[in-house]
């Protein structure tokens, strides 16, 4: 896995956590003076809790035990669930399993707050989401005299089948990806998932999913062990019989893939059977290579919907990659590194180079080795940042001051990365970030330069869409544009050696503050279940900047505070469930709903109280 | 030929991704193709007239039906570096055709989907080279190939429901390494969402399975003396501290009464386990006292429990410190069974059966000890390394530890239980002669050391063979393919380390590699890979007809027999 790679999604998570943090710190320091009055011995408790962050940290279990009851139900199918374990975290901890009518019991709980789980093999998938992914555990307010709690499980989907060889072999050994759909930064993205290989009698299955939509690809002769090897030789044979890959049930390019949509509790069966075909030769020969280092090259074969094909390659020392392939398109990426011999001199000029190039061909029934594949140095792109309205003194740029700074006031954040970052990932949704198995994954970073300056690191040519992040306290991510264009529209494109137009990216810093208040409605602090909210900003103006949101509990924190919001308009929502939203996708936008509109003034310090809960 | 499988740095060939399956890395190294060396072309040249090729062509058919195999993919490697030289694949009629080839001995490997991927005529972890020559039919092969066979089977638990993410292991019986039968580990799978395993590419031969789990609802609470809990908490705390006892096949948690399953090639078998929940115990294991100034002061101890005598599934069990100032910690949800405790720091080992206690004493009175060696070479030269010493449990079980000799010639087993052990020393996979071991009890020649109630001191003397014998097994007066060779030692009960065996090659030739300096007889058996060849009763009946051979320290590299070895029918 490229190590860069974990920064910008990182940085995501850090932000919303941030947000959460920076209001709840207020909150619980105002407990823990009021508690810390009555009973000092508390107050150390409450500080354990928070640590392993086990227990809610309003109020600490306290009163008379109290005997728990409840039944658990399968969501799908609204039946009760037996043996399902219903858990109490914390302390103490205890746990009951459901009888066969679902319900359970379970004895001596002190009164106050605590936070339940349900677990049963086959249900509670954990759901792919954009944040942070969380598992069902509500908190609840165990009293004498409370209300039967409702708990319930969705279960998991599966999907399995057979392959079969046209010509009644076994198909042994045929791999097979399991590819999800995923929203990552606001867009459609597909994600490599499980691989399998088939046995003996060609099943497969793939199980524990969660509600969402899949692919299927399967690569017969991908490391399978069965197939002839690749050979640059002279006298290599020209062509071979075997299996070529192919999305379920029968499709060559992705979009015309089946879409396998699954959702409560679906077992779907995809059985296929694979007819064999014609591979040919190929040999792609690398140019442009500078004499001196040895050059590390990887190449990358991708469809043309940027899927990683798996197909073994043959390379020899000069260069030449060969592989059999059967007819279809394809791109064949390569990067080369030079290899570092003994011991390295950073920054040394050879140690830092690297060569870029792409390859667009076709195969068509017969051989092709006369392919050339030119590699040209590359180049990083230049980012110009601009702070509007210019601050008195800019704000320092250096990440170690930064963490310094900041380590007293937020003791939990340990960030110390860069206070900037942008992001370009492929716009084929199959080569994005989610492909971190092989060479899929074409995403690349801003690096900052000794001096301070951004650049973008050079990537493999083609069009990238662009994410950025303010990072900074107190400023915010303004318009992002490279020739012209915003970035939010348009995707930038990188050509040969891996560069594009320079990126113009503007961090404000009148940055707005909003909080959200619970609904009334959900603001009594009765005994039972409690309600969390998932509360999310969605920008009517063009915006890079990553998804604002932040959680809203019952019994806890009924409000909380964004701030450094780039001003303008957006819309509001409350879930009751985290959500993966689409939020650079029209289209999706659209379904969502008109949300609550609020209109955030340069440097306004805002209030809202949502008024409902969204579906 | 001898087929001891050593990796080898991979050049040449490039795959975009990690390789995937067993079956594939054994393929992996089977093939590793090395760039043709510079000094090739030199070669060559000093041998101006072009050699002669000679064919290498057959037919792939299925071992059971004999039916003919197409789609077969067959690779030539070179036997000396197993080179890749060439691939290709049969026809609808299972025919195949290499190009032709120089004299000389060729490794032939088929691998089919379905089918076990192996070298010509294998058997356990030798094969027959294809030989080509003057006089070598090799337009004929018949290369008979495997079906894998599968064991697969449904675990369930207590309530019927499948029992996901259990662990199932699968021990063949095996004769191989010159110790006589005993149980090794084949496979290790783990069941899916609907209990399920599936366990392929087996061999024939008889398996035991076993199958091991932890409830996934248990929960195993550690309560201090100040937590009264009341008695209907409780009640609901016992409920679920329960655990699986190991199961084996077909549904016993009595090791002695798993039953044998005998796979033949092709085989289906279904092999379904029921898994039943007991309540889980409490062990105290008494610690030896830490040295604080290693790193390591603070590991835990960690217990693995046993199964067929193979100690490497580690038990996830929760643990807790006893009262402050004690030497004790205690472990919840351990289920009945037999079980190894390791301490680290000192290092400790000790062997528990939970059906006679629930204390493991580390501290006193340990029930393993330490085994000191010092090595030393016959001829007086410096021992090769590595050095890799093993302690064999000289008994059916065929318990195996193993120490690297540090750079100062010696060796040291931390833990040892007491018992009999059969000392065997190995340079990268090839075996040293055990010429005699001294302790303060006296010299032996038999190989073997006696751990009583402490520590124990040895010195080892060992001998290295480097002498390769070849030969021709004939039949007839003919060269014989794929025959067992065996170099018996004079004293076979005694000397399991002196052992050394070959399959015969196409033409009937054989090499038995690294042969230390003794008396010996060759023998030669048709057919013979099913004997337990190691055992000096099953093997006598066939010395008569060996040939004997002496080997010395004169006897140099190679050692060529003048009279061929009579192959004996089984």
């Amino acid at each position: 896995m490229n190590p860069m790679k974990t920064l910008g999604s990182a940085s995501g998570k850090r932000l919303l956590r941030r947000a959460i943090l920076a209001t709840r710190w207020p909150i619980s320091v105002m407990c823990r003076t009021i508690v810390a009055i009555g009973l000092a011995v508390v107050s150390a408790q409450i500080a354990r809790s928070q640590e392993t962050g086990n227990a809610p940290e309003s109020t600490p279990p306290s009163g008379p035990p109290v005997t728990v009851r409840g039944t658990v139900t399968n969501t799908a199918t609204g039946q009760p669930l037996q043996r399902a374990l219903v858990r109490i975290y914390g302390s103490p901890e205890r746990a009951a399993l459901t009888d066969e009518e679902g319900k359970f019991e379970i004895h001596g709980i002190p009164a106050g707050l605590h936070t339940f789980g349900v677990i049963k093999p086959g249900f509670g998938a954990q759901m792919f989401l954009d944040g942070e992914g969380r598992n069902s555990a509500p908190t609840v307010r165990v009293a004498s005299g409370m209300p039967d709690l409702s708990l319930s499980l969705s279960p998991n989907n599966a999907i399995f089948g057979h392959v079969s060889l046209s010509t009644g072999t076994s198909a042994q050994g045929i791999g097979i990806t399991l590819i999800r759909k995923t929203v990552v930064d606001g867009r459609a993205n597909w994600s490599e998932g499980e691989h399998h290989q088939t046995t003996p009698d060609g099943a497969f299955r793939f199980s524990g999913l969660a509600d969402g939509t899949y692919l299927l690809l399967i690569q017969p002769e991908s490391d399978s062990g069965f197939a002839v090897e690749p050979s640059c030789d002279a006298n290599a044979t020209a062509e071979i019989s075997g299996y070529a890959a192919q999305f379920y049930p029968d499709a060559q390019e992705s979009a015309a893939a089946a879409r396998i949509v699954l959702a409560g509790g679906a077992n779907a069966e995809a059985n296929l059977i694979l007819h064999p075909t014609k591979f040919h030769l190929v040999e792609a020969k690398l140019t442009g290579t500078p004499t001196g280092p040895d050059w590390e090259v990887t190449p990358t074969l991708l469809d043309r919907s940027g899927q990683d094909l798996d197909y073994p390659f043959h390379q020899e020392k000069n260069h030449s990659f060969c592989a059999y392939l059967p007819d279809g398109a394809y791109t064949l990426i390569a990067s080369a590194q030079a290899e570092v011999r003994g011991p390295s001199t950073p920054g040394s000029e050879a140690a830092d180079k690297i060569l870029l190039g792409s390859l667009d061909f076709s195969v068509d029934g017969q051989p092709n080795r006369s392919l050339r594949l030119p590699l040209a140095l590359g180049s990083p792109t230049p980012i110009h940042l601009r702070y509007e309205p210019a601050p008195p003194t800019p704000p320092k740029a250096a990440a170690p001051s930064v963490g310094g700074a900041d380590k007293t006031a937020e003791a939990e954040d340990d960030e110390t990365g860069p206070p900037f970052s942008l992001s370009a990932s492929p716009v084929n949704s199959f080569a994005g970030q989610g492909n971190t198995d092989g060479g899929g994954n074409l995403d690349s970073q801003a690096l900052q330069t000794a001096d301070g300056a951004y650049e973008l690191e050079p990537t493999s040519p083609g069009a990238y869409w662009i994410s950025a992040s303010a990072g900074q306290k107190g400023v915010c991510l303004g318009s992002v544009t490279s020739a012209g264009q915003s970035m939010a529209r348009t995707p930038w494109v990188a050509g040969a050696g891996g560069a594009g137009p320079p990126i113009e990216a503007v961090l404000r810093t009148d940055c707005a503050k909003l909080t959200v208040h619970m609904p009334i409605t959900l603001a009594a602090e009765t005994p039972g279940e409690g309600t969390t909210l998932y509360v999310y900003l969605l920008p009517e103006f063009d915006s890079l900047q990553e998804l604002s949101g932040t959680q809203l509990e019952q019994f806890g924190d009924r409000e909380a505070t964004l701030d450094d919001l780039t001003p303008g308009t957006y819309r509001v929502f409350a879930f009751r469930t985290p959500q993966s939203i689409e939020f650079r996708n029209p289209d999706a936008l659209a379904q969502l709903g008109t949300g609550q509109k609020i209109t955030l003034a340069p440097r306004a310090d805002a209030s809202l109280l949502l008024e409902g809960v969204s579906k | 030929m001898i087929t001891m499988i050593t990796a080898q740095n991979s050049h040449g060939v490039y795959k975009t991704k990690s390789l995937r399956s067993a079956a594939i890395v054994f393929l992996a190294i089977l093939l590793t193709p090395i760039l043709a060396p510079a000094q090739q072309p030199a070669r060559r040249a000093a041998a101006p007239t072009p050699a002669k090729l000679y064919p290498i062509a057959g037919t792939v058919t299925d071992s059971v039906t004999g039916e003919l195999l197409s789609q077969t993919t067959l690779t030539l490697c070179r036997i000396s570096t197993r080179d890749m030289l060439q691939t290709t694949m049969t026809g609808a009629d299972g025919r195949f055709e290499l190009a032709p080839m120089p004299a000389g001995k060729y490794a032939l490997v088929a691998s089919r989907r379905g089918y076990i991927t192996n070298e010509f005529d294998a058997h356990e972890e030798f094969s027959s080279a294809i030989v080509t020559g003057d006089g070598q039919d090799t337009e004929h092969i018949p290369f008979r190939l495997n079906p894998g066979a599968m064991i697969r089977g449904f675990v369930t638990d207590d309530a019927g429901e499948p029992l996901e993410g259990a662990t199932v292991l699968l021990m063949r019986r095996t004769k191989s390494g010159g110790l006589g039968e005993h149980l090794v580990k084949s496979i290790q799978g783990t069941t899916d969402d609907t209990g399920l395993f599936e366990l392929w590419d087996l061999v024939p031969g008889a398996y035991f399975l076993a199958a091991t789990a932890n409830p996934w609802f248990a929960t195993h609470p550690f309560h201090s003396a100040d937590e009264a809990a009341n008695d209907e908490a409780s009640a609901d705390e016992a409920a679920l501290d329960v655990a699986y006892p190991v199961t084996y096949y077909p549904g016993t948690t009595d090791e002695a009464a798993a039953a044998p399953i005998q796979i033949a090639s092709g085989d289906r078998v279904q092999a379904d386990m029921a898994m039943h929940a007991v309540p889980a115990m409490h062990i105290t294991v008494h610690m030896a006292e830490a040295n604080p100034a290693q790193q390591d002061a603070n590991l835990r101890p960690a217990i693995r429990q046993t199964i067929f005598g193979n100690q490497d599934f580690p038990v996830s069990a929760p643990a807790q410190p006893g009262p402050p100032g004690s030497d004790l910690m205690e472990f919840a949800g351990i289920a009945p069974g037999r079980y190894t405790v390791e301490q680290w720091n000192p290092h400790r080992l000790a062997e528990l059966d939970t059906a006679q206690s629930q204390q493991v004493y580390l501290s006193a009175g340990s029930p393993a000890y330490s085994v000191d060696i010092k090595l030393r070479m016959a001829d007086g030269t410096v021992h090769p390394t590595p050095l890799n010493l093993i302690l064999v449990s000289d008994d059916a079980i065929r318990r195996q530890i193993s120490a690297y000799a540090t750079d100062k010639s010696a060796a040291r087993f931390d833990a040892v239980p007491p018992g009999k052990w059969i000392v065997l020393a190995e340079n990268r996979s090839v075996p040293l002669a055990v010429v005699s071991i001294q302790t303060s009890a006296g010299a032996t020649t038999d190989g073997r050391i006696v751990v009583h109630d402490s520590r124990l001191s040895a010195t080892v003397t060992l001998a290295q063979g480097k002498t390769g014998i070849e030969g021709f097994a004939k039949k007839n007066g003919k060269g014989e393919a794929g025959v067992m060779i065996v170099l018996v030692p004079k004293d076979p009960a005694a000397s399991p380390d002196l052992f050394r065996r070959d399959q015969s090659d196409s033409d009937g030739s054989f090499l038995l590699r690294d042969a230390a300096p003794g008396e010996y007889r060759i023998v030669a058996i048709e057919d013979g890979w099913g004997l337990d060849w190691a055992r000096p009763e099953i093997i006598s009946p066939y010395l008569k007809g060996g040939t004997p051979v002496t080997v010395t320290g004169q006897s140099g590299a190679s050692m060529q027999l003048t009279i061929p070895v009579a192959v004996q029918p089984r």
